[in-house]
């Protein structure tokens, strides 16, 4: 595992575009992971990895390199005047999305050796179209934002997995593709790392591109993420949700569920679900890349 | 001479008889133009009846078509409001949000809070609604984007079913457009009628 391999840390410590945008792993409540030793470690990595159900291909570690893909976490909301949900005890959706895209980037990046960008570290407000920019000039693979939202009641909602759907024009991105591998087949060439020489797009058609590789990847999601935390989940839906509109990539937002409803609220304290509902998106993620190869 | 005169006072006669019936063809269609007038004409006819309609709803109240979220949230569930809705579109647009934000009286579940105010409607000649709401709208959503799209389509559904003339819905708040009803929805632009949910 590259848990402790210099080059991963000196990746997450300062980003070479700039600003705040850091890699997983150096948030506060996973420090005290990387303190536990190694072996044990491992040894839990392993057998957390061994439970995967056999979906897709197995997760894969190995070592980062320039070509290596660039998965950007964004963690919902952040800052005093955007918590988000509230859980009935006081569990802030804010804390809980973090938490999330933290372990989940530490997760990836060890697993599948991807390159992890977060959109927020800490508990700071960034705006949506500062979230997207930061996804676009990274240019990262895929773009997952996480949310934990409330409900109009306080009752079991479980997980939803959302891509971008404008809901009011027809999709430019044609007839529906074959199969899965057709559809992950249409990758475009990578921008990472330099300006792309590519005719501008407009910034609210940046995603118009990538909605059936978005669509797709929210299925994947929804399927591992059924297998991991034991839920039937609500399904894929695609609705006008910000900022996957203005992201060049393919993203999808996971509601992982309603924070207002007292039974998940306990379920989301608990460091163990938040480990599963993470491993999910890791295997999403590999078995995305798998379909791509 | 008196031929001559008799001549000129026959020919006097005929004249005055081609006037006579002119003056009668068009008095004849001035008649008919009065009485369809008065009888109306469909679009009057419909104009009149409609407007005179609505004024007796409007005093008698009318049952409006009320959308509330479903108890499993999954779906919207209309409720059947009486309330007197006024004849303009202004008026049945302002009274259906009232009704809305007045809350379900069945087990459904309200999308708006009832601490929400109504701050403006205007509906412009295309046919967009422009409804401005308080901050409330926003601060005390629950959030989620399956709540906000909850919210956002009882909004607009329960305009356009009571509204006719309601093409479209742009909200705003204090005044102002927004990004986002609560952190994911993107309600910068109008809302189409035709607006629904898709799920694959």
């Amino acid at each position: 595992m590259l848990l402790h391999s210099p080059s991963v840390r000196a990746r997450g410590s300062v980003p070479p575009w700039g600003g705040e945008g850091v890699t997983a792993g150096n948030s506060e409540p996973f420090q005290a992971l990387r303190r536990w030793p190694i072996a044990v470690l491992v040894a839990g990595l392993t057998i957390l990895a061994a439970s995967l159900p056999s979906v897709g291909e197995p997760l894969l570690s190995p070592p980062p390199d320039e070509e290596s893909p660039v998965i950007v976490l964004d963690p919902g909301r952040g800052g005093a005047s955007n918590i988000g949900g509230r859980g009935p005890t006081g569990l802030l959706e804010k804390d809980i999305t973090l938490q999330l895209a933290t372990e989940t980037g530490r997760l990836i990046e060890e697993l599948l050796g991807a390159h992890v960008v977060l959109t927020r570290t800490d508990d700071s407000d960034v705006p949506l179209d500062a979230r997207a920019a930061l996804a676009n000039q990274v240019g990262g693979d895929l773009f997952i934002s996480l949310a934990a939202g409330g409900a109009l009641a306080p009752t079991p909602r479980e997980f939803q997995t959302f891509y971008f759907d404008d809901l009011q024009e027809k999709s430019p991105a044609g007839p529906e593709p074959a199969n899965e591998r057709d559809l992950a087949g249409e990758a475009r060439p990578r921008r990472r790392g330099a300006l792309s020489s590519s005719p501008s797009i407009p910034w609210d058609q940046a995603q118009l591109e990538f909605l059936d590789a978005s669509q797709l990847f929210a299925r994947l999601l929804d399927k591992n993420l059924r297998a991991q935390v034991a839920e039937e989940g609500r399904g894929v839906f695609g609705l006008p949700i910000l900022p996957l509109r203005w992201v060049r990539m393919p993203a999808v937002l996971l509601d992982v569920g309603a924070l207002s409803d007292p039974g998940f609220e306990a379920k989301l304290r608990d460091n163990a679900y938040l480990q599963r509902a993470a491993l999910g998106i890791v295997q999403a993620v590999n078995d995305y890349q798998a379909l791509r190869r | 001479m008196r031929s001559h005169r008799r001549v000129r006072r026959v020919g006097g006669k005929s004249g005055a008889g081609a006037w006579g019936w002119i003056c009668a063809g068009i008095l004849l269609v001035l008649g008919a133009t009065v009485l369809w007038w008065l009888l109306g004409f469909p679009g009057r006819s419909h104009t009149s009846s409609d407007t005179a309609e609505r004024s007796a709803k409007a005093v008698t109240g009318e049952e409006l078509s009320i959308w509330f979220a479903s108890p499993q949230e999954d779906a919207l569930v209309a409720e059947r409001h009486r309330v007197p809705a006024g004849p303009t579109p202004f008026e049945r647009a302002k009274a259906s949000l009232q009704e809305l934000i007045a809350g379900p009286k069945g087990d459904a579940l309200r999308t708006v809070s009832a601490e929400v105010k109504i701050r403006e409607v205007f509906i412009d000649e295309q046919g967009t609604a422009y409804v401005d709401f308080s901050e409330a709208l926003s601060q005390t959503h629950p959030g989620g984007p399956w709540a906000e799209m909850l919210t956002l389509r009882s909004i607009l559904q329960t305009l356009v079913a009571n509204v006719p003339e309601i093409k479209r819905v742009q909200i705003l708040i204090e005044g102002r457009e927004v990004e986002t009803l609560a952190g994911h929805m993107d309600i910068r632009r109008p809302l189409d009628a035709t607006w629904v949910m898709s799920q694959r």
